[in-house]
C-alpha cells in the first residue's frame, strides 16, 4: 500500500502537467515568451532588432556619420576628435565607442538567436505561406551580417592578419561562443549568408513580387523590403565577406552575386534632381529608417559653426570640382565647405524630425565592388566597363576610364569614388583597411597600414 | 536589457506587498528585520499537542517540536493581548535593532517588508522579495503574511517559530525563510458557554528624541551662520514675531492621546460527536498620529463531527478591516519646520506657505492637513477550511484539508486640487490638479493537503509513518487607475475626475503554483530516544524552467537523557538532547530573473515617417517594436540553506535552563556574475553567493520562591547571539552594488567575509576647516575630498552582539505579575538623522540643537559640516555601537475568585492592564522613528465567560 502511494506520489510531482506550472505573469507592459503565439509578434520582434541598430552607439551616429566616417578622412574633425580621426583607439572617446558599439552589436545577436530559437520552438504558430521562412532567413543572414561589422571593426584586415582571433562567433542564446580566426569566421559567414540568400531568393517579396500582407507598412511587400535585410542585400554582403578573403574564386563568385544585384534588382541611380530628396533613397539596397530624430539633426550638430554646433567642415584633401557639373552628388557640398544638404530634412513639418534614413548598402558600391571585383578575377575589361558605368549614371561621363586602362588606374580611380560616394555613411574606412591601403590624413599627414587598425574590445 | 540593481524597477512584481508598499521610502531600505532567534521555551513550556481530536496538521514531528520555540497562544496574550505581532518580538526578544521597520514606529497599518529568522539569509541588495519574510501556516495551510498582522489573539492556542532547516524541511520550497506556526484553539467538550472579551487601550507617544531648536535658538543660529548678512531687517522682524506669537512646537501638532475599545464574544460548546463555535469581534484601532486608524471585526465559524472513524471540521471566517493613513504625514516633515513660523492666522486658518521669497520658504503641512486628502484602504479576507479524517483501523488512518482563501484590499487615494502639490500649476493645467487612485490586491488560493498516517507500537518501539501530498494554486491580482481634474477639495471620489491621468494603468497577474510530496518517519524507542526523519519534494512555477523540483530534507533526534540515566534524581527534573541536521530549499528570484520578457518599445517605432499617410507625415507612428528586456537565466536554482544544531535543556532543582548552538549555510544565493558582453550581457544571474549563519541561544528562568506564604516567584532571562559572514560573493556582485550604494550617498554594501547585513561607510578624515567639507581616507592612507567606491571601509554588523529579554514573573493568591524588559548590545548603527538633518542641513529647515556644531568661518573646529558645501557619502562618522535597553511590557492580572464571579452570574471572570513599551533607552540618542511615533500602551483586558 504505502509503495503504491509513494509511487503514485512520485509520478504526480514529476510527471505532472508540465503547462500548469508555466504560469506566466502579466503586467507592466511586459510579457514572456507567450506572446510569441502569433506571427504579428514575430515581426514586430524583427521590427525590434532593426530599431536597436538605429541607436547612436551603433548606425545612428557612431559607426557611421558620426563616428567611423571620420576615419575616412571626410572631415577636419572637431576639437577632441582628433586623435579618433588619426585612427588613435586608445582614446577615451575611442574605447567609449568601442565599447558601446561592441555591446550592441552582440545585444543584437543574441536577438537574432533569440528569434532563431523562437521560431524553432514555436512550431505551432501559424504564419501566412513562407513568411516564416522568410523572417528565419533573414533573422540568420542578419547574424551574419552583424558578426561580419564586428570583424570588420575589431580585428585587423583578412589581407593584414587572417590569424587573430578577436571575434566569437555566437549561435543560441546560451552563454557560450565560437572563438574563430578571421579566416574561419570569414568562411563560418560566407556559408550562412550564402545560405540565407538560397532561402530569401524562395520567399523574399522583393524577388517574387508578391506581398505577405496588403497593409505595406507591415515591411513585407517588395517595395518595404529595402528596410529589412533583404534577398539582394545579402548577396552583397556575402559579396563583401569574399572580396575581403580576397582569393581569386572569391572576385570571380561576388562579381556573379554582384551583376545578379545589378541585373535582376531593378534598382537605378538618381540621375535628376528629385525633390528634395538629397539622398537619393531610391538607391538604398537596404537601409534603416531614421529614428524620430536621425540624421538630419545628427548633420546638423556637426556642421552647424561653433559655439551653436560642432563646426566639423569637409577636409581639404577633397575636390568635388573633379566631378561633373550634372553630378548629382555635388548637391550635397554646401558653399561653407560644409555637406549640410545630403541629410537635411526633406519636411519642414516639425525641424529635425526627419524622413533621411540611414544607407547600409546602396546601389553605388555594388557597382564599385563589381568593377574591383571583376579586375580582380582576371576580367579587366568588365571591370572598367562596371566602373565606366557607374560614372556614366552619375553624370559624370569625364571621369570613365579609357579601355586601356590598368588594374592599379581601376583601383585608384575606385578608390577616389569611395571618397565621394559615401560622404558621410562609413563605408570608405572599409575600403581603405580592406586593402590595407596607406591614406592621406585630414591635416596631411600619412596613416599607414589602416588594414592593422581595429577597435579595441573594452570590457 | 535591464541593468543591473534596476531589476527592482522593471520586474514583475513578485506578490502583493510590492504594490502595496506605497510608502515613499527616502532613507535606503536596509536588510531584513531579523524577527525571532529566541531560546526554547521557558517562559511556560508551551503545551501544543492538546488537540488530538481535531488534526490539522501533519507537518509537526516530536524531535523536531522539542528543538523548535513553541508559545501558548496564553503566554503570548499575557505579553500582549492584542497585537500577535508584538507579542512575538517580545517573546522571541529579537525584533528589535537594526529593521526599517523601526521608522514605522506603532502605526497601526505598517507590516514589516522583511523578516527573518535566526540570521540574515539572502544578500543586502535585496534583487527580490520573494524570501523577504517567513511562511505563516495557520492550522496546516498558509496564509499571506500580511494576516499575521491582524491575527487574532483569542484564537491562539499557540505559536511555533520553525527556525532550523529541520524543521522547515517540511513545508519546503515555500518555507526558506523560515515558517510561523499557529494553531487555533478548538472547542472543548463542555457545554454551552459564552465568553466576552474586552480590550481597552490607551496610546500616547514619545517624540523627544528629535531635540529641535525652538524658534530662539534656531534664529540665533541663523543669525550666527550668516543667513541674515544684509538682510537684519528680517532678522528682527522675525524676532519680532517670536516675541508675539512664541515658539510653535510643531512636532506636538499630528500626535494625540489615542483610545481604543475591542470586544469580542465567542459562543463554544460541545460533547463527545459535535463541537461548535461562533465568533463576533470588533476591534477599531486608533494610532497616535490624528487620523490614522485601523478597524478591524469579523466573524467565524466553526462546527465540528467525530464518530469511532471519522473526523469531520470546517471554519469559516471573515475579516474586514477599514485602514485610514494619517493625512499628517510623515514625522520628519514635522520636524523640519521652523518653530518661529506660527501654523495659522487668528482665526485658526493654516498658511499654506510660510516666509514666502525668504531662504527659508516652507510648505505648511498642517496646511495640507486641512484640506480633504486622504488614504484609506478596505480589506476583505474569506477563509474556508475543511478537515476530514478517516480511522481504517488502529494503525492506520487518511486525512485530508482543503482550503479556500480569498484576500481583497482595495485602497483609495485621494489628493485635493487645493494641495501644495499643484502650487506651480499653470492655468492652463487647472484640469490636472486632484488625483483620485485606487489600487487593488486580489489573493486568491486554493490548498490541498491528502496524507496517510501509519502507526504501530510494538513493546518498547513507536514507529509513526506519514506520506502526503500538497497543491498550492495561488492568484494574485493587482491594478491601479487614477482619475485627475477635480475642481473642488470636496470632490472626494473617483466619479469627479475629469479624465484618467496621463500615465497608463497599472496591472499585474501573478500566480504561484506547487505540488508537492512529503513523507516522515518517526521512530521511538522507550518514550526516551526519538528520531524523525522526514522529506519534501515541490514543484514549483516560481521555480526555474530548467530547475523546477526541489528537495528538502531533515533529520532530527533527541534524547531524554533524565529518564534514560538517572530516572531516580530528585535534583534533575529533566535533561534532553537534541540534535538535527536538514536542508530546505527556497525561493529567491522573481519570474524575470530566469524566464524571458518581452515589451513594446512605444517610443521607437520602426518605419516611422514612412507610411503612405497621404495628409501628414507622423514621425511618432510606425511599426510596433517589440524587445527583450531582461538577461535571464533559466537554469538559475532556489536558495538551499543547510542547518545543523544541537541543544540541550533540563531543570535542575527549580532552575530551567536551555542552550542550543546553530550552524546555518545558506548556499546557491542569487548573485550577478560578470560574463562576456558577446554573450548578449555583460552580466548574468548566478547562483555563486553563500551566507553563513552561526549562533547560541539560551534561556535561562529560575524559580526563586515557591508558594512561599502563597508566592510565586521566577526570575528568567534569554539571549541570542548570532553571526552572519558573507563566505561567497562574486567580486562583481559586490562592486556593482557599493559602486551605486556610494554614489547615492547609501550605507549599506556587501563583501566577501564581511557580515551580511554590514554597514559601509568613508573612513571620515574630518571636517576640513578650511573649507567645511568633509575629508576621507583613501585605501591606500591618503586624505581627500573626492573618494572612489573602492574607498567604502566595512564598519560591521548591524546585529547586536547580544540581544534577548529578562524579568520576572510572580503570583500571589489571584493576582499575576509580569515585568519583561528587552536588551540588545553591541550592534552597529548609522545615524541617518543625523546626517540628513545636521550635518546636510541647510539653513531653510528647522534643526536639531546638535547642528550649532556645525562649520563656519567663525567655527572652524566643527563636528558637522558648513552649510552649502558639504559631501553627501556615508561617512563613518555616523557609525556608532547602540546599546538598548526598554521595559517592553508590564502586567497585572486578577482573577476573581468563582464564588464573587458567580455572584456576578459569571463563572470566571478575569482582569487585567498590560502595559506596552513604558520606558526606551538607546545609547544613540537620534529619534528611533522618522516616520511614525512609538507610543506607549496602557492595555485593560477583560474576560468573562457566563
Amino acid at each position: 500500500m504505502k509503495k503504491i502511494i509513494y509511487t503514485a506520489l512520485l509520478l504526480l510531482v514529476t510527471v505532472s502537467c508540465d503547462k500548469w506550472f508555466e504560469a506566466e505573469p502579466k503586467g507592466g507592459g511586459q510579457s514572456g515568451a507567450k506572446v510569441f503565439d502569433n506571427e504579428a509578434s514575430f515581426r514586430d520582434y524583427m521590427n525590434g532588432i532593426y530599431a536597436g541598430l538605429r541607436s547612436a552607439d551603433l548606425y545612428g551616429s557612431n559607426l557611421t556619420l558620426g563616428g567611423v566616417e571620420f576615419l575616412a578622412q571626410s572631415f577636419v574633425p572637431y576639437a577632441g576628435a582628433e586623435a579618433w580621426s588619426k585612427m588613435d583607439f586608445n582614446s577615451d572617446m575611442a574605447r567609449e565607442i568601442a565599447r558601446e558599439a561592441y555591446a550592441k552589436l552582440y545585444a543584437a545577436i543574441y536577438q537574432c538567436n533569440d528569434i532563431l530559437g523562437l521560431f524553432a520552438e514555436k512550431r505551432d504558430v501559424d504564419f501566412i505561406d513562407g513568411s516564416r521562412e522568410m523572417m528565419v532567413a533573414e533573422a540568420r543572414g542578419l547574424r551574419a551580417f552583424l558578426h561580419f561589422e564586428l570583424l570588420k571593426l575589431y580585428s585587423p584586415a583578412y589581407a593584414a592578419d587572417n590569424a587573430a582571433s578577436n571575434i566569437l562567433w555566437m549561435e543560441g542564446t546560451q552563454p557560450k561562443g565560437t572563438q574563430m580566426t578571421t579566416a574561419q569566421l570569414t568562411d563560418k559567414i560566407v556559408t550562412e549568408l550564402e545560405a540565407a540568400a538560397a532561402e530569401l531568393a524562395k520567399y523574399d517579396p522583393i524577388v517574387t513580387g508578391v506581398s505577405y500582407d496588403d497593409m505595406s507598412l507591415l515591411g513585407a511587400s517588395p517595395i518595404d523590403r529595402v528596410w529589412k535585410l533583404n534577398y539582394y542585400g545579402c548577396l552583397a554582403a556575402e559579396a563583401r565577406a569574399r572580396m575581403s578573403r580576397g582569393t581569386a574564386e572569391d572576385f570571380g563568385k561576388a562579381y556573379g552575386l554582384l551583376t545578379k544585384i545589378i541585373d535582376e534588382g531593378g534598382y537605378a541611380f538618381v540621375r535628376t534632381v528629385s525633390g528634395t530628396d538629397y539622398e537619393f533613397s531610391a538607391e538604398f539596397i537596404f537601409a534603416l529608417p531614421s529614428p524620430e530624430t536621425g540624421f538630419c539633426a545628427l548633420s546638423e550638430e556637426l556642421f552647424t559653426p561653433a559655439p551653436d554646433g560642432k563646426g566639423v567642415t569637409l577636409s581639404p584633401r577633397l575636390d568635388i570640382d573633379d566631378l561633373h557639373a550634372d553630378d548629382r552628388r555635388r548637391n550635397w557640398f554646401d558653399a561653407d565647405n560644409t555637406m549640410r544638404t545630403k541629410f537635411a530634412p526633406t519636411s519642414k513639418i516639425d525641424k529635425w524630425k526627419t524622413t533621411p534614413a540611414i544607407p547600409m548598402i546602396k546601389i553605388g558600391e555594388v557597382y564599385l565592388l563589381a568593377a574591383e571585383a571583376a579586375a580582380k578575377s582576371n576580367q579587366l575589361p568588365a571591370g572598367i566597363g562596371q566602373f565606366n558605368d557607374f560614372m556614366v549614371q552619375r553624370n559624370s561621363e569625364s571621369m570613365k576610364l579609357p579601355e586601356t586602362a590598368t588594374q592599379a588606374q581601376l583601383m585608384e580611380a575606385i578608390g577616389k569614388q569611395y571618397q565621394y560616394e559615401f560622404m558621410g555613411e562609413g563605408v570608405r574606412y572599409h575600403f581603405c583597411k580592406r586593402l590595407n591601403q596607406t591614406i592621406t590624413a585630414y591635416d596631411g599627414s600619412q596613416i599607414t597600414e589602416v588594414g592593422k587598425k581595429a577597435f579595441p574590445i573594452v570590457k | 536589457m535591464t541593468k543591473p540593481l534596476q531589476t527592482n524597477e522593471r520586474k514583475l512584481p513578485g506578490g502583493i506587498s510590492a504594490v502595496r508598499l506605497l510608502r515613499p521610502l527616502a532613507f535606503p531600505a536596509v536588510v531584513s528585520v531579523m524577527l525571532s532567534m529566541s531560546p526554547s521555551t521557558v517562559f511556560g513550556q508551551g503545551d501544543t499537542s492538546g488537540h488530538e481530536d481535531f488534526v490539522r496538521d501533519n507537518c509537526r514531528t516530536e524531535s523536531a517540536a522539542a528543538a523548535e520555540a513553541g508559545y501558548s497562544g496564553e503566554e503570548l496574550r499575557k505579553l500582549h493581548p492584542t497585537d500577535l505581532m508584538r507579542a512575538l518580538q517580545l517573546i522571541d526578544p529579537s525584533i528589535c535593532g537594526t529593521d526599517p521597520q523601526e521608522q514605522y514606529g506603532s502605526d497601526p497599518n505598517a507590516v514589516p517588508a522583511a523578516m527573518s529568522l535566526q540570521g540574515v539569509k539572502s544578500f543586502a541588495w535585496g534583487l527580490s522579495s520573494a524570501d523577504a519574510r517567513p511562511l505563516v501556516i495557520v492550522d496546516g495551510h498558509s496564509e499571506s503574511f500580511d494576516r499575521l498582522k491582524d491575527f487574532d489573539m483569542q484564537r491562539i492556542a499557540s505559536v511555533t517559530l520553525l527556525k532550523n532547516a529541520t524543521a522547515t524541511a517540511l513545508y519546503g520550497v515555500r518555507a526558506g525563510q523560515g515558517v510561523i506556526v499557529i494553531t487555533t484553539k478548538v472547542p472543548e467538550n463542555k457545554r454551552l458557554q459564552l465568553t466576552y472579551n474586552f480590550d481597552g487601550t490607551f496610546q500616547r507617544a514619545s517624540m523627544r528624541a528629535f531635540d529641535l531648536m525652538d524658534a530662539g535658538q534656531k534664529l540665533d543660529w541663523e543669525k550666527r551662520m550668516g543667513a541674515y548678512d544684509g538682510n537684519d531687517a528680517l532678522y528682527q522682524q522675525r524676532m519680532a514675531d517670536v516675541k508675539a506669537n512664541g515658539s510653535t512646537d510643531w512636532l506636538d501638532m499630528p500626535l494625540r492621546t489615542s483610545f481604543s475599545h475591542r470586544h469580542r464574544v465567542t459562543v463554544d460548546g460541545g460533547d463527545s460527536s459535535l463541537r461548535y463555535r461562533g465568533v463576533l469581534y470588533m476591534n477599531p484601532v486608533k494610532g497616535v498620529m490624528k487620523g490614522s486608524k485601523r478597524t478591524m471585526y469579523g466573524a467565524s465559524a466553526f462546527i465540528g463531527y467525530t464518530t469511532r472513524k471519522l473526523q469531520i471540521s470546517n471554519e469559516l471566517s471573515v475579516d474586514m478591516a477599514d485602514a485610514s493613513e494619517s493625512t499628517y504625514g510623515p514625522m520628519y516633515g514635522w520636524a523640519r519646520m521652523n518653530p518661529y513660523y506660527a501654523p495659522a492666522d487668528e482665526r485658526g486658518v493654516p498658511y499654506d506657505i510660510l516666509g514666502e521669497g525668504t531662504f527659508s520658504e516652507q510648505q505648511s503641512p498642517l496646511y495640507e492637513t486641512s484640506l480633504n486628502s486622504f488614504a484609506e484602504n478596505k480589506i476583505s479576507r474569506v477563509n474556508n477550511n475543511l478537515t476530514l479524517r478517516w480511522k481504517i483501523d488502529e494503525h492506520f488512518s487518511v486525512a485530508g484539508q482543503f482550503n479556500l482563501t480569498h484576500d481583497y484590499d482595495k485602497r483609495s487615494e485621494f489628493v485635493s486640487p487645493q494641495s501644495l502639490v499643484y502650487k506651480d500649476y499653470g492655468i492652463d493645467e487647472i484640469d490636472q490638479k486632484g488625483s483620485y487612485r485606487i489600487l487593488r490586491n486580489r489573493l486568491e488560493s486554493y490548498q490541498e493537503k491528502v496524507w496517510a498516517d501509519y502507526r504501530l507500537e510494538r513493546e518498547r518501539h513507536t514507529l509513526r509513518a506519514s506520506l502526503g501530498m500538497e497543491v498550492y494554486a495561488a492568484t494574485m491580482t493587482d491594478d491601479a487607475f487614477r482619475g485627475v481634474g477635480m475642481s473642488s477639495d470636496h470632490m472626494d471620489y473617483i466619479s469627479f475626475a475629469q479624465r484618467y491621468a496621463a500615465e497608463r494603468p497599472e496591472g499585474t497577474k501573478t500566480y504561484e503554483r506547487v505540488l508537492s510530496g512529503y513523507g516522515i518517519v518517526s521512530w521511538s524507542f522507550d518514550e526516551t530516544l526519538f528520531v524523525d526523519l522526514s522529506g519534501r519534494v515541490d514543484k514549483s512555477s516560481m521555480l526555474a524552467p530548467d530547475k523546477r523540483t526541489a528537495g528538502s530534507y531533515g533529520l532530527t533526534a533527541a534524547y531524554d537523557l533524565k529518564k534514560a540515566l538517572m530516572g531516580n534524581s530528585g535534583l534533575i527534573g529533566r535533561l534532553m538532547l537534541t540534535a538535527g541536521y536538514g536542508s530546505t530549499a527556497g525561493y529567491q528570484f522573481d519570474y524575470g530573473f530566469a524566464n524571458p520578457l518581452y515589451g513594446y518599445d512605444i517610443d521607437n517605432p520602426y518605419l516611422n515617417g514612412m507610411g503612405e499617410n497621404k495628409n501628414r507625415i507622423d514621425y511618432n507612428k510606425g511599426l510596433v517594436t517589440f524587445y527583450n528586456m531582461n538577461a535571464y537565466n533559466p537554469a538559475l536554482k532556489w536558495k538551499t540553506t543547510r542547518n545543523v544544531n544541537v541543544g540541550v535543556s533540563g531543570r535542575i532543582s527549580t532552575v530551567d535552563i536551555a542552550v542550543s548552538y546553530y550552524n546555518t549555510l545558506s548556499k546557491d544565493l542569487l548573485t550577478l556574475e560578470e560574463q562576456n558582453v558577446a554573450f548578449g550581457s555583460g552580466y548574468r544571474y548566478a547562483n555563486s553567493g553563500a551566507i553563513r549563519n552561526s549562533g547560541v541561544e539560551f534561556s535561562v528562568a529560575a524559580g526563586i520562591l515557591r508558594n512561599r506564604s502563597g508566592v510565586d516567584l521566577t526570575l528568567f532571562a534569554k539571549g541570542v547571539a548570532n553571526r552572519s559572514k558573507i563566505t561567497e560573493l562574486p567580486g562583481y556582485s559586490a562592486e556593482t552594488f557599493n559602486t551605486a550604494n556610494f554614489e547615492n550617498g547609501y550605507h549599506s554594501g556587501m563583501a566577501e567575509g564581511d557580515a551580511a547585513d554590514g554597514i559601509y561607510a568613508l573612513r571620515s578624515a574630518g571636517i576640513d576647516p578650511a573649507t567645511g567639507r568633509e575629508q576621507f581616507y583613501l585605501r591606500d592612507g591618503s586624505v581627500s575630498f573626492d573618494p572612489t567606491a573602492a574607498d567604502l571601509a566595512y564598519q560591521g554588523s548591524m546585529t547586536p552582539k547580544l540581544r534577548g529579554t529578562f524579568g520576572a514573573t510572580a503570583a500571589y493568591r489571584n493576582f499575576d505579575f509580569a515585568a519583561v524588559f528587552s536588551y540588545s548590545l553591541g550592534g552597529k548603527f548609522y545615524d541617518l538623522y543625523t546626517q540628513q538633518a545636521v550635518d546636510l542641513a541647510g539653513y531653510a529647515d528647522n534643526v536639531p540643537t546638535a547642528a550649532a556644531g556645525k562649520w563656519s568661518p567663525s567655527n572652524q573646529n566643527a563636528a558637522y559640516q558648513g552649510v552649502g558645501n558639504a559631501s553627501e557619502y556615508a561617512s563613518s562618522r555616523f557609525v556608532s555601537k547602540r546599546n538598548t535597553l526598554s521595559l517592553a511590557s508590564l502586567r497585572i492580572g486578577y482573577a476573581f475568585p468563582k464564588r464573587i464571579a458567580s455572584v456576578m452570574r459569571m463563572q470566571a471572570l478575569k482582569v487585567s492592564l498590560t502595559c506596552d513599551d513604558l520606558w526606551y533607552s538607546s545609547s544613540v540618542k537620534s529619534p528611533r522613528s522618522l516616520y511614525y511615533p512609538y507610543a506607549s500602551s496602557f492595555i485593560l483586558s477583560l474576560q468573562a465567560t457566563f
